[in-house]
């Protein structure tokens, strides 16, 4: 399937992103550490945001942050638990979203 | 001159784009009831009430589904299928993905797929834009067309894109400036307001725009003063009413999603509109969605 179907298969994702800032803020630092994982707390240092939020976007929070909404409800972030420790990594999904903005805002 | 190869592949397309719409049509009056059941948004329910989708059109929607014609116009057509299960809860349902404003994302993607790009080619090859030192102004240029044509036109031309969507015009601009085509302006305006050209052009284009705006006449008013009355217009229109008049109610039920639509236009309300400027000019259709009209002088 043509890649950029994906996008108007879920619009969503599109939608999601143009919302909040943030989450595309923790997209786009995500894919910078890509093939690598990064924790919360240094994923929120890195964008200049504090962890609560930062959690809001990757998984939803409350009424603040839709979980419907959240990257890893939309399919662009994978939880891995390593340890007891939890670690967030751009997917696939994710990468081919991030160049697709690149590409159309030049982000 | 448009080659019949190209202009039998955009009626192709959109006709296989209508049989789609067709077959997903007969599935919404099954799956939603929507003859019989009532729902909140009575007026959109009441229209899918007058229009006739029966077994009947599963035979003429199964023909034009044969066709041999490009599927990426899919995209879109399943869009416009989704956006109308929320229409009946309400118009402005959060899941009509459609604005040009808040979708220019998604529209960036449908308008690169057909029928969109056979019809930059077949409007390319009308107006002879690859000729010496053109200059072509896009009425609802939108997101795709600033590159496709200032690549064409080359660096000895000029091309013009207006759009209303604020945007589609920034992601049109940053396209623009990444492929370093200096040539292009694209400036954000509505092209029904009354225009003062600061120069004269060669070609008009008016592709997919007059579906979307009050005044057929204001549209045509100002690409005569940008031409001087001497030059071409192209319209490209995906249904024109008088020439399907079959077509028009089921896609205008699919594209009032779209907001800011309209109403399809026609070859006799555009000619109307033309006699009214008092121009002299002289047009010709090319396939069913593409008329040609040159100003010869006023």
């Amino acid at each position: 399937m043509h890649v950029q179907s994906l996008f108007t298969i879920d619009p969503h994702i599109l939608r999601s992103l143009n919302k909040s800032v943030l989450r595309k803020k923790v997209l786009l630092h995500l894919d910078t550490v890509h093939p690598n994982s990064d924790y919360l707390a240094n994923i929120a240092r890195a964008i200049g945001s504090d962890p609560s939020n930062v959690l809001g976007c990757l998984r939803g929070m409350g009424n603040r942050y839709n979980g419907n909404s959240s990257l890893i409800e939309l399919g662009l972030v994978e939880l891995i638990e390593k340890d007891g420790y939890k670690y967030y990594r751009i997917t696939e999904l994710g990468r081919k979203v991030v160049k697709y903005m690149k590409e159309v805002y030049g982000l | 001159m448009i080659s019949l190869k190209l202009e039998r592949e955009l009626e192709k397309c959109l006709d296989f784009m209508y049989g789609y719409m067709l077959l997903k049509a007969y599935f919404f009056v099954l799956r939603t009831g929507v003859i019989q059941s009532e729902y909140p948004n009575h007026s959109y329910a009441e229209e899918w009430k007058k229009c006739s989708v029966d077994k009947n059109v599963l035979e003429h929607a199964l023909k034009l589904l044969s066709l041999n014609a490009d599927v990426s116009c899919l995209d879109l057509c399943d869009t416009l299928d989704r956006a109308s299960y929320f229409a009946l809860i309400h118009p402005n349902h959060p899941n009509i993905t459609l604005g040009f404003i808040k979708d220019a994302d998604l529209w960036n993607i449908w308008l690169a797929e057909s029928p969109f790009r056979i019809s930059r080619e077949a409007i390319a090859e009308i107006a002879d834009i690859g000729s010496d030192k053109l200059k072509v102004v896009d009425f609802g240029c939108g997101s795709v067309s600033p590159v496709y044509y200032g690549s064409v036109i080359g660096s000895k031309g000029l091309y013009t894109g207006v759009d209303s969507s604020h945007s589609m015009v920034s992601i049109a601009r940053h396209r623009v400036k990444t492929e370093r085509l200096d040539w292009v302006n694209i400036k954000k305006g509505n092209v029904e307001s009354k225009i003062i050209p600061a120069r004269k052009y060669d070609v008009v284009i008016c592709s997919s725009i007059l579906q979307y705006v009050d005044s057929i006449q204001a549209v045509m008013r100002n690409a005569g003063e940008l031409l001087d009355y001497d030059g071409t217009v192209i319209v490209f229109s995906e249904v024109f009413r008088d020439l399907e008049p079959d077509k028009e109610s089921l896609m205008s039920l699919y594209y009032r999603l779209i907001p800011g639509f309209r109403r399809f236009p026609a070859v006799s309300e555009i000619l109307e509109c033309l006699d009214a400027t008092g121009a002299n000019y002289r047009y010709r259709t090319a396939g069913r969605n593409l008329l040609v009209v040159e100003f010869g002088g006023r």
